[in-house]
């Protein structure tokens, strides 16, 4: 992998599988290539099939400008040498990126937003990177809420309200979890309402490897008060439609900042915690001082979260209990990859719980009362309530387990009932550089489908993430359901 | 100078069948592209260097119709001739 190779090892190789010696081999690769030279030499062009073409291009002179001097000169005219690999070459070598197509970009979608788009079409690929991107911006939560909620929602103050309490949540949970208040915030203001909903979402899934479920609606209101207090009445003081603005703007910054964290999400974990750590320091106290800079400082995942969204739009069904089900396989690594109990992976977590309200509300907002009990839209607030006390519910046995290690295949591989598995295609011999994206796109001609794959082949994949070459995977027939 | 051309010339140099030298080229290749498919460059002295590299995506548009494409990313081949070479032609 990545090492550089010469016409040695190159002709090494070569003797082995050709089953020369390394002598003859060796000639026979330098002939090959002074071979090559000498075709240009006579005809400035020499193809070889398997291989490419080299061919010997004219470049005219030009002016140019020294770049130290300032002064203009002449690039003398020259013949170069370019080599265009052959087609077949060229999609080897591609074949880890061959899933991706190019995609018309809608109007009105900001320069930034192919992230989603990219992260989307690559989930299988991304699914390693995007928990490290949404566990990295802990402070930023609210802002996310925000402009999905004002996409999604009538009332867009709503979630403007919510948003202190979120934002101040993670700085409030990690130092004073354990510490105990009356019922402060809920008597301080209508704003403090809906985040205690929020709340209690974003407090489940951790707090139940201490505390048992009643406890729920209480700490939160343990939690709030501490930090709240100070936290509401900062961010409040700004006009709601300012800060959504505000967000709104920011939006893009922060999408920039998610694509470089995407990047460098291959250095060491140890590292990475380190400086989240540090950042979500600063983020801090950049909030409590400054709250106006608040957005400069701090970055939320816009991205990771949109696209959670769509691969639940797409592969889950529009119940509720699927998206907790995805939203959870995401979760899942997270905590599998340190203990649950360190306050970072917790607010990691807490965070993706936070996220599920909207999700929700989404669903909601389209189909009043889908699967639960709720009805109107402007009941939005209490709708919420409801759901996410019953998600909660539905969420802690399943936060429990996500500490152990693979909950997340086993959460994937749920089938979403809308296909039928009747009999077999054929049997697939899987190859390197494919996917399990990439088989049911190619059988099945969409994405979401892949998961019958896994559950058809339970007993050949052992972990879905890592599927190794020349398992051989039996393709199931689908029907769709109607 | 095409493939067949080709293979003529180095079965002449090389005093094997034309036959031969046509397997041969087809299993070194094949050795060739295996390593470029495993990220690995192949550096061929006094000739010139065949490297992979990854070209990030990028928002193309087209300047008739205004329309924005997002190009993705591709893993590409490059060569890179030698100063050798590239003096040898100028």
């Amino acid at each position: 992998m990545n090492e550089k190779l010469n016409i040695q090892n190159l002709s090494d190789e070569f003797a082995e599988s050709y089953g020369i010696n390394k002598k003859d081999a060796e000639a026979f690769v330098k002939e090959f290539f002074s071979v090559i030279e000498e075709g240009l030499e006579k005809d400035k062009y020499v193809k070889i099939k398997g291989l490419g073409t080299f061919k010997l291009i004219e470049v005219d002179s030009r002016e140019s400008i020294n770049v130290n001097t300032g002064e203009r000169f002449e690039i003398q005219g020259h013949t170069k040498v370019t080599f265009t690999p052959d087609s077949n070459i060229k999609e080897a070598v591609n074949k880890p990126f061959s899933a991706f197509q190019t995609v018309v970009l809608a109007d009105g979608v900001d320069i930034d937003a192919p992230e989603e788009n990219l992260i989307d079409a690559l989930s299988d690929e991304t699914q390693d990177e995007e928990p490290a991107v949404v566990e990295e911006p802990v402070v930023e939560e609210p802002v996310v809420e925000e402009p999905a909620a004002v996409e999604e929602e009538p009332t867009p103050i709503e979630p403007a309200e919510a948003e202190p309490a979120p934002e101040s949540e993670p700085a409030a949970e990690e130092p004073v979890v354990e510490e105990t208040v009356a019922e402060e915030p809920v008597a301080e203001e209508p704003a403090a309402e809906e985040p205690v909903v929020e709340e209690t979402v974003a407090e489940e899934p951790e707090p139940t490897a201490e505390e048992p479920e009643p406890a729920a609606e209480e700490q939160s209101v343990e939690i709030l008060p501490i930090f709240d207090d100070e936290a509401i009445k900062t961010k409040d003081q700004p006009v709601s439609h300012q800060q959504e603005v505000i967000a709104l703007k920011l939006s893009d910054e922060k999408r920039k900042e998610i694509s470089k964290k995407a990047d460098g999400s291959s250095t060491p974990y140890l590292m990475f915690l380190a400086v989240l750590a540090i950042m979500i320091c600063l983020g801090i106290v950049a909030y409590i001082y400054y709250p106006d800079l608040v957005g400069e400082d701090n970055e939320a995942p816009t991205t990771p979260n949109s696209s959670q969204i769509n691969t639940l739009k797409s592969d889950a069904e529009n119940t509720v209990v699927a998206p907790v089900d995805s939203v959870k396989a995401t979760a899942a690594p997270d905590s599998a990859a340190t203990a649950a109990e360190t306050p970072q992976p917790a607010a990691a977590a807490e965070k993706k719980e936070v996220t599920m309200p909207i999700t929700v509300r989404e669903e909601f907002v389209p189909k009043p009362g889908a699967s639960q009990t709720q009805t109107t839209q402007p009941a939005a607030s209490q709708a919420t309530q409801n759901t996410t006390a019953s998600q909660t519910q539905a969420a802690k046995p399943a936060a429990t387990q996500t500490q152990t290690a693979k909950p997340a295949a086993a959460q994937r591989t749920t089938a979403d009932g809308k296909y039928i598995i009747d009999g077999e295609i054929t049997t697939h011999v899987f190859q390197k550089g494919e996917t399990l994206f990439s088989l049911s796109r190619q059988y099945y001609k969409a994405n979401g489908p892949y998961i019958y794959i896994i559950e058809y082949n339970k007993d050949v994949i052992k972990d879905p993430d890592n599927v190794p070459a020349g398992t051989k995977l039996r393709i199931p027939k689908l029907i769709k359901k109607k | 100078m095409n493939n067949k051309e080709f293979i003529a010339e180095l079965s002449r140099r090389s005093e094997q069948s034309t036959r031969d030298v046509g397997d041969m080229i087809f299993t070194l290749t094949q050795i060739m592209t295996e390593k470029w498919q495993d990220n690995d460059s192949i550096a061929i002295q006094n000739f010139g260097a065949f490297e992979i590299r990854k070209k990030s995506e990028r928002i193309s548009v087209n300047p008739v119709s205004k329309q924005r494409l997002l190009v993705p990313p591709k893993i590409v081949l490059t060569f890179r001739p030698s100063t050798m070479l590239k003096d040898k032609f100028k």
